[in-house]
């Protein structure tokens, strides 16, 4: 297997580890993939530096695989018995556009905040139709575009 | 990127934080954000959107200008 194949199976088992409530270490997927450490550990490397995981800084703990949080964040996303964390708003709501078509169904119920008072603010993704208990509900985001990778984690 | 309950409140959290206003949008455009850029996440052959790529997506989404621009 080439290295963008064997990528390729570590991004997805990464996703698949998410998918069934843990934020995947470096041994369970390698476990998972029935592969050594040491090769995992360098497509954990390439897959950040290609953008498409964010590990915490001096470690291989993954902190963002998009839409995923591997820490826990004020994003919940709650999808039959399962819940996850999501990073922010868009990947939030990512969770249930990535499911639908992935999984017999992506109807979801996000539990989050207003970022300014705190209170407590409700999505639900019924049949494909985004809707909230907060009808003037906005979204904000702080950093232009092309600021985003300078500080992934505030962003 | 996070959720507020209006305008009001992002205009209040701004002044509390010291951070400028960015861009505020709906959550229609959120929806619309999200399915285009996540629909493919879960298949083999997902790869990061190249910078014609994800603008064209956010266009799509209904938003535009500098705020939106990967090379700005």
């Amino acid at each position: 297997m080439d290295t963008t194949s064997f990528d390729t199976s570590v991004r997805l088992a990464i996703m698949d580890g998410f998918l069934t409530g843990a934020t995947p270490s470096v041994g369970a997927v390698a476990s998972a993939l029935g592969t050594d450490i040491g090769s995992v550990e360098a497509a954990f490397d390439r897959l950040a530096a290609g953008r498409a995981i964010v590990l915490t800084p001096g470690t291989r703990d993954i902190r963002m695989a998009a839409p995923f949080a591997g820490v826990p964040t004020d994003f919940r996303v709650r999808v039959g018995e399962r819940s996850y964390y999501a990073n922010c708003i868009w990947d939030a709501v990512g969770i249930p556009a990535m499911l639908a078509g992935a999984a017999p169904s992506a109807d979801a119920r996000i539990e989050t905040e207003c970022a300014d008072c705190s209170a407590p603010v409700g999505l639900a993704v019924d049949a494909g139709r985004l809707t909230t208990d907060v009808p003037g509900a906005v979204v904000h985001f702080a950093v232009p575009a092309a600021r985003w990778w300078a500080d992934i984690v505030f962003t | 990127m996070r959720l507020f309950r209006s305008e009001e409140h992002v205009m209040r959290w701004s002044e509390k934080s010291g951070i400028p206003v960015g861009e505020v949008f709906s959550l229609d455009s959120l929806w619309r954000l999200a399915q285009m850029w996540f629909h493919d996440r879960l298949s083999p052959s997902w790869r990061r959107p190249t910078m014609d790529e994800a603008h064209a997506v956010f266009a799509q989404a209904g938003l535009t200008g500098s705020f939106w621009r990967l090379d700005a």
